[in-house]
């Protein structure tokens, strides 16, 4: 932290004091702390981040390093016997940062998503080739001759999203689903555009983005009118 | 019961007097008189109407209360209960501030909340208040619940900034933890500290600086509150004080019941049908007076119905044997014994502690079965004819329960001891102590109740002197004080009873490998 003393008068940040994360509830147990994975690391501890919102300490909060080791998988959360929202808190202290100080590779990938469909700026021909391609190999595969991967089909009962990493360095992975879609001889397809299943705007608290991520999805069920939507993340 | 032989005009008779000038004094006399008990109030401080007592004699149901002129009638009452009222300090002793304009005491702050101005708009720097609970002395939740009930007052309507200092905070009272917790969603910040206090600066113009440390984020916090509010501690008036001696009921200077009294019900005395309303600061959370005289009135209809005391041991003198030397009327604490050519307990007002008896230098005391209990065995300590190596004596209020609790709890206990159980320590006499080693015994440890806890007022402490006696006799003969030690236990610390006799046994087996 920047700040070595808490002038308590000059703190009490109004924002933090609007959040209604239930924040002022915290009676400081550590039962988050136990809880946290990464408690310890650089000095980080969720009592300690919920303590400097109480006090609103906003500067120091927002500036900090500590909101962004938080690896917001809610264990602190589901701990805490007075029901604060550290979850929420989280998200909301990362998203008062400027964009362009939002650590490194969280936000080259949401804005990647938000102006090519994908955090990997992959475009469309590429991905529909490593579809085919993955479904080509598997179509050798004994049980599975004839499997052909589903792209833009409409009327399907379900539609399902990528995660990038599907189509970049886990290709393999793809065909579990395929292989149970296939077995169960479900009706299925894939969206060429906008595939992306993450949403890198709740890790970087950029609800907008995250409003935009899903209209996209929404859209796609619209337009092909899937019945059922596959979201694995 | 006859405990009172004086001559005099036949004398009033009342089921209550209630002691006290105050409104606590006016409640109680009500609720009693509106439950059918013929009532009397007697305000110490100006008791000119009925003239002043001087002292009190007799026992339950047949107190007489003697006036100093000795011209008034005499009052003759069932039972007793003071209710003085308390008197109040600034729990600040020691903080390195006074009070001051800046420095309130909640009393203080609440006449004066009028007086105080809501921040102004600009959302900079916000004028904040520190309320202070148990920072020099240790509260109580009467405390805690007035400053509670403060902090809206302060954040919602004055937009100030409010900071509660503890590093205890008490919210063992009716709704007191819903409260805590409603004013700390309401923005009230909590500062808890455990081992750093914080530290308080007065400048000139009396204004306070709070430097601390903010435990949770680790951070150090300072405050420079526009306001500082003090709880106060309620300490027993001149009056209490006074009342207590007459009344051989407490007596201390902490008045009719002590600091922290764990002894008995909140409102219980030494001495049966005397009762005090406990004060407001009693750190047990009794700040109802509704409760506390509900409680009072219960445990008076309870004492007027009792046939079977209990214990159902009292103590029985043989006058054969008394050498009148008085001792016993001195060392009982709950007033039961009298003299007039011979010495005579009162069943009604003994409590079977046994500490007259263990007193006695001729041996003419024991304790009984009462005349009209099923108790049938003899009631005396018996001590074992051969000792294994170790003999603990032990109050039955507290080490006979630890003992049987740190069983259960699995706790290995050492071999070789037995263990003794008494009415209270102060009924072990140094013969008892010495006996043991006699018979064979490597040591004899006695554990007590804590100090301020003992049922028969100072028990334990007799006990201690008796101990420290012993072991000079121990080391005057040449075979080592050590070999007599004395620890205080509550009924629930199970494992240091163990403990304690493990550690007992532990010293035993160093002499023994010395000396061989």
């Amino acid at each position: 932290m920047n700040t070595p003393m808490i002038d308590f008068e000059n703190a009490g940040s109004e924002t933090f004091a609007s959040w209604e994360c239930l924040q002022e509830a915290c009676m400081t147990c550590s039962y988050c702390s136990s809880a946290c994975p990464v408690t310890g690391i650089d000095g980080f501890d969720p009592r300690k981040l919920v303590r400097l919102v109480n006090l609103g300490l906003e500067q120091d909060v927002v500036e900090a390093r500590w909101p962004w080791i938080c690896t917001m998988c809610g264990r602190c959360e589901s701990e805490c016997p007075m029901q604060v929202n550290i979850f929420g808190l989280v998200r909301r202290i990362r998203g008062r940062r400027e964009r362009d100080q939002v650590p490194g590779i969280l936000q080259k990938g949401l804005d990647a998503a938000l102006e090519t469909g994908n955090n990997l700026r992959l475009p469309s021909e590429d991905f529909t080739f490593i579809l085919e391609d993955v479904a080509e190999e598997l179509a050798e595969e004994p049980g599975f001759s004839g499997f052909k991967v589903s792209i833009d089909k409409e009327d399907a009962n379900i539609l399902m999203t990528i995660h990038n990493k599907l189509v970049n360095t886990g290709t393999e992975d793809l065909v579990h689903w395929w292989k149970i879609f296939h077995a169960a001889g479900e009706d299925w397809t894939i969206p060429s555009t906008n595939w992306e299943g993450t949403t890198w705007g709740l890790f970087t608290g950029d609800d907008e983005a995250v409003r935009i991520m899903s209209g996209r999805i929404v859209e796609h069920m619209d337009r092909l009118r899937a019945k059922t939507l596959l979201w694995p993340e | 019961m006859d405990g009172n032989k004086r001559k005099g005009r036949s004398p009033v008779r009342k089921d209550i007097l209630v002691f006290g000038g105050g409104n606590r004094a006016q409640a109680v006399a009500r609720a009693f008189t509106e439950a059918g008990f013929d009532t009397q109030v007697l305000d110490l401080e100006s008791a000119s109407s009925t003239g002043h007592p001087s002292h009190v004699s007799g026992v339950f149901r047949d107190y007489e209360i003697h006036t100093a002129s000795g011209g008034e009638e005499n009052l003759k009452v069932a039972g007793m209960v003071a209710a003085c009222e308390s008197e109040s300090r600034p729990n600040c002793e020691g903080l390195g501030m006074d009070p001051s304009e800046r420095v309130l005491t909640v009393s203080r702050l609440e006449d004066r909340l009028g007086d105080l101005s809501p921040a102004p708009g600009d959302p900079g720097a916000r004028p904040s208040v520190a309320f202070l609970l148990g920072v020099a002395e240790e509260t109580s939740v009467h405390n805690v619940r007035k400053v509670l009930s403060l902090v809206p007052h302060f954040l919602d309507e004055l937009k100030w900034r409010v900071v509660v200092l503890y590093s205890n905070l008490k919210v063992a009272g009716h709704g007191l933890e819903a409260l805590s917790r409603e004013m700390r969603i309401i923005g009230a910040v909590f500062l808890r500290y455990s081992s750093s206090p914080p530290k308080f600066t007065q400048g000139e113009d009396g204004r306070v600086t709070v430097e601390c440390l903010d435990e949770p984020s680790g951070m150090p916090l300072v405050l420079h509150p526009e306001l500082v509010v003090l709880d106060e501690l309620s300490l027993p008036g001149g009056a209490e004080r006074r009342l207590s001696q007459m009344l051989h009921a407490g007596g201390g200077p902490d008045g009719f019941l002590p600091s922290d009294n764990v002894r008995r019900l909140g409102h219980e005395t030494n001495r049966r049908g005397i009762q005090a309303v406990p004060r407001d600061g009693d750190p047990l959370g009794r700040d109802f007076l509704g409760d506390d005289i509900s409680s009072m009135m219960l445990h008076m209809k309870a004492l007027e119905r009792i046939q079977r005391w209990t214990p159902e041991l009292a103590a029985e003198v043989d006058n054969r044997l008394c050498a009148r030397c008085l001792t016993c009327i001195r060392s009982c604490p709950h007033g039961a014994i009298f003299f007039s050519t011979r010495i005579e307990i009162s069943q009604e007002a003994c409590f079977g502690c046994g500490i007259c008896e263990a007193a006695c230098p001729a041996c003419a005391i024991s304790l009984t079965p009462r005349a009209d209990t099923a108790a049938k065995e003899s009631s005396d300590v018996e001590l074992p004819a051969d000792p294994r190596k170790i003999v603990v004596f032990g109050c039955k209020r507290s080490a006979e329960k630890a003992m049987a609790l740190g069983r259960h709890l699995g706790r290995e206990m050492p071999g070789e001891v037995t263990f003794v159980p008494v009415e209270c320590a102060g009924r072990i006499s140094s013969g008892m102590l010495l006996e043991p080693f006699i018979n064979g015994a490597a040591g004899v440890l006695v554990l007590a109740c804590h100090h301020g806890n003992c049922h028969s007022e100072e028990g334990n402490l007799t006990a201690k002197r008796r101990v420290l006696n012993a072991r000079r006799t121990l080391e005057e003969i040449g075979i080592g004080g050590e070999r007599i030690a004395y620890h205080t236990l509550a009924a629930n610390m199970g494992v240091s009873f163990v403990d304690t006799v493990r550690g007992f046994a532990e010293t035993l087996e160093g002499l023994r490998e010395r000396d061989s």
